[in-house]
């Protein structure tokens, strides 16, 4: 079953003089099973709408229907705890999330709070933290001693120690470096190929979402301008110019070859497929 | 001629092993100097050395022929200024211009004098129409650019980004990267930047590659780039433009200039 907003509005401080409405009239579907990524600028929204999708925010006006459960506004929906632990949101700068005194407790403490027993939680636990490559020998040191990439790795392991169908990451990458966005993206990656979970991602870096992304969401002052397979969406030139859209190096090389005459299809899509599509024109030459 | 000369710096955090081991280089007067490697390598340690924030155990820093001990370091904190990363973490007034008057205060300018210097220097950030805002309301990329003004108010031959555009969004990043490069070509002031922006360090004068606390590589640009084996090895990541030439190379085409996408195009249609 798909996720699905139908007319769905948001308006900050509503009644209020400096009301703001950040999502207007919403109607979107989101595919399960797949890696969705939501862009826009800072301010389009998309912060907004994904906090919907577990209810942290209620729709000022429309409906959201996700993993069983219709939202309406207006309309008091039973069992949001439940909703909170099939889907699960990670904050930006998630890191800044962790209280615990120690880290097993900390990513335990979530599916504790489902009701889950102690000895359970741990166990959920130390999985969730395998997956996201904290090694044991981490276990019982303050969360305050890691890195910013480790920090945030277990803040995502408090999530996953849940078992959520779908996964909900604002700006996952943001702050990192290099190597520790790859890892991150990998294990997004992963959980979607191996674990078949949903993943929705809120994201500035148009090179995951072409590398990554099965489909494209793209929100503008709180509305959805498209919903789109991510390879289409990339390879359309003429669209990704009157978006304005950041191309990813890949696609802007190609396009700034083809300007010159060359011919290289849409099939191209990294760095190796390129060059040997450059030499087989060479040849021709 | 040099401004900043580090020397054999060994640096520890108290118990816990080595951060920085013998590291040396210099920075030339007017450079940009990209330092770049990955969290935990010790870059932005260096840079809280060369300000003076933490006490190194071995080794000397001169900066504009002066060495940094106590005697000097005050002397030394006018003329280096650092921007950090946290854009939320270094603000203290309650208006822009109270902020940038806040440093300026410290080092006793004759308040006539200081309206003048606000706003000329929110000015060339292109801030001067948020003097009277609240910080805590603006954008990332905005807040940044204050932070630069504040320090730029102080009038000082280098300064230090600390990671500065990491947390910005592609807007607020392109924003501080212009302000950097202008301050850089117009004002001639030395720019060092840590930074994980391996598009930046290419068009810089000067690359300095930190990897578990050892300097690894310290070149220009090109000579940097261009060895991919060894950056591979350290797991750095390879400019988008150097990769398509080894790829290139791979399938027997040469190509040489790489500093960004058109020059590339350029060659390969020759």
């Amino acid at each position: 079953m798909p996720i699905e907003f139908r007319e769905l509005s948001y308006v900050y401080s509503k009644d209020m003089p400096y009301a703001y409405k950040a999502l207007k009239e919403i109607n979107l579907e989101i595919e399960e099973g797949k890696i969705n990524a939501i862009i826009g600028e800072t301010g389009s929204g998309k912060s907004t709408l994904v906090q919907h999708l577990n209810a942290l925010l209620l729709p000022s006006e429309g409906e959201l229907e996700i993993a069983g459960y219709t939202i309406r506004a207006n309309e008091k929906t039973k069992g949001l705890k439940y909703l909170r632990k099939k889907v699960g949101l990670v904050f930006q700068f998630s890191e800044y999330q962790l209280f615990e005194e120690t880290i097993l407790k900390d990513v335990s403490f979530g599916p504790k709070n489902f009701g889950v027993s102690e000895e359970e939680a741990i166990i959920k636990a130390k999985e969730a933290l395998k997956l996201v490559g904290i090694d044991e020998s981490m276990y019982e040191k303050s969360p305050l001693d890691l890195s910013g990439g480790q920090k945030r790795r277990v803040a995502i392991a408090g999530i996953l120690a849940m078992e959520p169908e779908i996964i909900v990451l604002d700006e996952p990458t943001a702050g990192l470096d290099p190597k520790g966005s790859k890892e991150m993206i990998g294990l997004f990656s992963k959980l979607n190929k191996e674990m078949h979970k949903t993943i929705i991602l809120v994201t500035h870096d148009n090179e995951v979402v072409y590398n990554y992304a099965d489909n494209v969401i793209l929100l503008s002052h709180g509305e959805i301008v498209l919903n789109k397979d991510a390879r289409e969406f990339f390879d359309d030139k003429e669209l990704l110019d009157r978006l304005h859209i950041l191309k990813p190096q890949i696609v802007e090389l190609k396009e700034l070859l083809n300007a010159k005459g060359y011919k290289i299809g849409n099939e191209v899509r990294d760095i190796k497929a390129l060059a040997k599509a450059i030499k087989e024109i060479k040849k021709h030459e | 001629m040099s401004i900043v000369e580090v020397r054999n710096i060994s640096f520890a955090y108290e118990d816990n092993h080595d951060v920085l081991h013998d590291v040396s280089f210099n920075i030339e007067k007017g450079s940009y100097t990209a330092i770049v490697g990955h969290n935990g390598s010790g870059k932005s340690t260096i840079a809280k050395l060369m300000a003076g924030l933490l006490e190194f155990q071995k080794g000397t820093i001169t900066i504009d022929g002066k060495l940094l001990n106590e005697e000097n370091i005050t002397d030394i904190r006018s003329k280096l200024g650092i921007v950090f990363q946290n854009p939320d973490n270094q603000f203290i007034g309650s208006t822009v211009r109270d902020d940038i008057a806040f440093g300026l205060e410290n080092y006793s300018v004759d308040p006539s004098k200081m309206d003048e210097i606000i706003d000329k220097f929110s000015d060339v950030v292109g801030m001067r129409e948020y003097l009277d805002r609240e910080p805590s309301n603006l954008s990332g990329g905005q807040k940044q650019r204050v932070a630069i003004a504040g320090i730029l108010a102080m009038n000082p031959e280098i300064i230090i980004f600390d990671e500065a555009t990491s947390m910005l969004d592609p807007k607020g990043k392109s924003e501080i990267k212009n302000v950097i490069y202008e301050l850089h070509n117009e004002k001639k002031l030395t720019i060092i930047s840590i930074t994980h922006d391996i598009e930046e360090a290419i068009n810089s004068d000067h690359v300095i590659v930190m990897n578990q606390g050892y300097k690894y590589m310290d070149d220009t640009p090109d000579n940097i780039f261009k060895k991919t084996k060894e950056l591979r090895k350290i797991g750095l990541d390879i400019p988008f433009t150097y990769q398509v030439k080894e790829a290139l190379c791979d399938v027997g085409i040469k190509v040489d200039y790489v500093k960004d996408l058109k020059g590339l195009v350029d060659e390969i249609c020759q």
